[in-house]
């Protein structure tokens, strides 16, 4: 199974009295490659910001590698959502993927970071992009330059908010293909809305609405995430292959949408 | 003509003002364009007045008492902001206007008249001591090292600040830097163009820098000189006007910065036009 990278206990959050996140518990091994999938509002990207030390739970117990997450997160390959960058700001992508080998202070860029940049510019097909300026890509071009800013410090774990939103399913295929090639160097995480775009690579699954549900390895087809969204869902995705979830622990029936799935991939 | 003024003192003075003040303003206010921070640096500006009238009060060169009280704002407009307690435009306009306010008051606390105030709300470039130009000679000097040094940093959190903190960049300390190299840059322009006209000469040469390169240490660098260039330029049409200095020199400012709007448009469409041509010859 390898080692633990991410050991969350009984996290809780709460924004201005509302809770958003309760008694989390999450493990994230060495080489997993994992969705968390809930509904907008869920406390997805509330939860990614307490694994990197952005934000501090109300409490719970966190660590990267045994570490606090100020100092364990250099070990993570971080991808926000929609990170805001200024598009006009003056800076290459070579550049922009430079700052992600980012050593210390007073510690500048060596032959080996130059050499890591080329490599996962290669990695994301972007290499005849390295001098274009930021402002000149398209949407999932700059995706990949910011996937390639994370990878290039060559984590132990790609942790990614959305990484799919706003990407042609043409382009989430492809991107889909990158991960499955990335994660045999690390683990790969993120946390989507999106529940067409969970994939069959995918080996495990979480459902995430203030409380998280983990749906463990190679769980069964299908189900619903009703418990997570609180309202009926189905799990279908379109043209994407694809596998559908049990019911959370809280009904012990769980099985019971098997059925309804097999129509549709058979 | 032109011979005959560099025999002034104060127009030699004048000279060397404009090429010290505009090394600093390049390089923060490269830095206040692409970060975004123009109206906390004009509030950081407006704030640094009551230094200005503490200088009066206490009977010290007033330049040299804005110095912490520039800092200080910045400090505390940056802090306030960053805890979330306030936002950050909140923050802006109580500075602003307190510290224009604690100026006053302290004017009036101190007995006689202020003869050269205004010189501090617009500038006067022509009647800058020697001891200023020393003053300016060191703020370059800081500001030229801790960007050196830092650069990196100052660039990572420019372009992102939550990944930069993610990689492991004390965010919020290279933050308050970067405001205390405004608030520096800001004592240094006083004298040239006044607490009131201080932004724009932080921010209009980089504003027209930008749009041709995207190389910030490009835009740095042209900056520097076209500070320097329309800095001398206002100085001169001013003296020849008969106008005055600071004023002419914003207005050069605004002038060049609307013409480079044209430029950096014909420049477009002759790009568009050569590649439309290339395209032709490949037929």
């Amino acid at each position: 199974m390898g080692r633990e990278i991410v050991d969350l206990k009984n996290i809780y959050f709460s924004y201005n009295g509302d809770p958003v996140l309760e008694d989390i518990n999450l493990k994230i091994m060495e080489n997993d490659f994992m969705a968390i999938i809930g509904p907008n509002g869920g406390g997805k990207t509330t939860l990614i910001k307490i694994i990197l030390g952005l934000i501090k739970p109300l409490k719970g117990y966190i660590r990267i590698m045994g570490e606090a997450p100020e100092k364990g997160r250099r070990l993570i390959g971080y991808l926000q959502q929609h990170p805001g960058l200024d598009m006009r700001f003056p800076i290459s992508v070579y550049d922009v993927v430079l700052m992600g080998r980012y050593g210390g202070m007073a510690h500048g860029y060596t032959p080996g970071d130059r050499e890591a940049v080329q490599k996962a510019l290669i990695t994301m097909g972007i290499s005849k992009l390295s001098s274009r300026h930021i402002g000149m890509l398209s949407g999932g071009q700059l995706q990949r330059v910011l996937i390639a800013r994370a990878i290039v410090r060559e984590p132990l774990l790609l942790l990614m908010d959305e990484p799919l939103a706003s990407i042609d399913p043409e382009m989430q295929r492809s991107i889909y293909e990158l991960f499955a090639k990335l994660r045999k160097k690390m683990a790969i995480v993120f946390v989507t809305h999106d529940i067409g775009a969970i994939s069959i690579y995918i080996e495990k699954v979480a459902c995430l609405n203030r409380r998280l549900f983990y749906h463990g390895l190679k769980e069964g087809s299908l189900g619903k995430l009703e418990k997570a969204y609180g309202c009926p869902v189905e799990a279908i995705a379109h043209g994407v292959p694809h596998r559908v979830l049990k019911k959370h622990f809280e009904d012990p029936g769980g099985q019971s949408g098997n059925s309804k799935m097999h129509n549709r991939d058979k | 003509m032109m011979i005959e003024l560099f025999q002034y003192t104060f127009i030699r003075n004048a000279i060397i003002a404009a090429v010290l003040v505009n090394i600093a303003c390049g390089i923060v206010g490269t830095f206040v364009v692409v970060k975004r921070i123009a109206l906390l640096s004009g509030g950081i500006s407006h704030a640094t007045f009551g230094g200005i009238g503490l200088g009066y009060f206490l009977g010290i060169n007033p330049i040299i008492a804005a110095v912490p009280f520039s800092m200080a704002s910045a400090f505390a407009i940056g802090a306030l902001s960053k805890k979330g307690k306030l936002s950050e435009d909140t923050a802006i306009g109580i500075f602003w206007a307190a510290g224009m306010a604690l100026g006053i008051i302290f004017i009036n606390l101190t007995p006689g008249y202020a003869p050269d105030l205004f010189s501090y709300l617009f500038g006067n470039i022509l009647t800058i001591p020697i001891t200023d130009l020393f003053i300016m000679l060191a703020l370059d000097l800081v500001v030229i090292i801790l960007v050196a040094v830092f650069y990196k940093e100052l660039l990572a959190i420019s372009l992102d600040e939550e990944f930069s903190a993610v990689i492991g960049i004390p965010t919020n300390v290279f933050y308050i830097m970067l405001l205390l190299m405004v608030s520096l840059s800001v004592v240094l322009l006083i004298r040239i163009v006044g607490i009131i006209l201080v932004i724009a000469l932080l921010t209009i040469p980089a504003a027209i820098c930008r749009q041709f390169t995207y190389n910030i240490k490009s835009i740095i660098i042209s900056s520097i000189i076209t500070g320097i260039i329309l800095t001398l330029g206002g100085l001169f049409i001013s003296y020849m006007l008969d106008m005055a200095s600071g004023a002419t020199i914003i207005l050069l400012l605004t002038l060049a910065f609307i013409l480079s709007f044209g430029v950096k448009k014909i420049l477009t469409l002759l790009r568009i036009k050569r590649h439309r041509g290339t395209q032709a010859d490949r037929q």
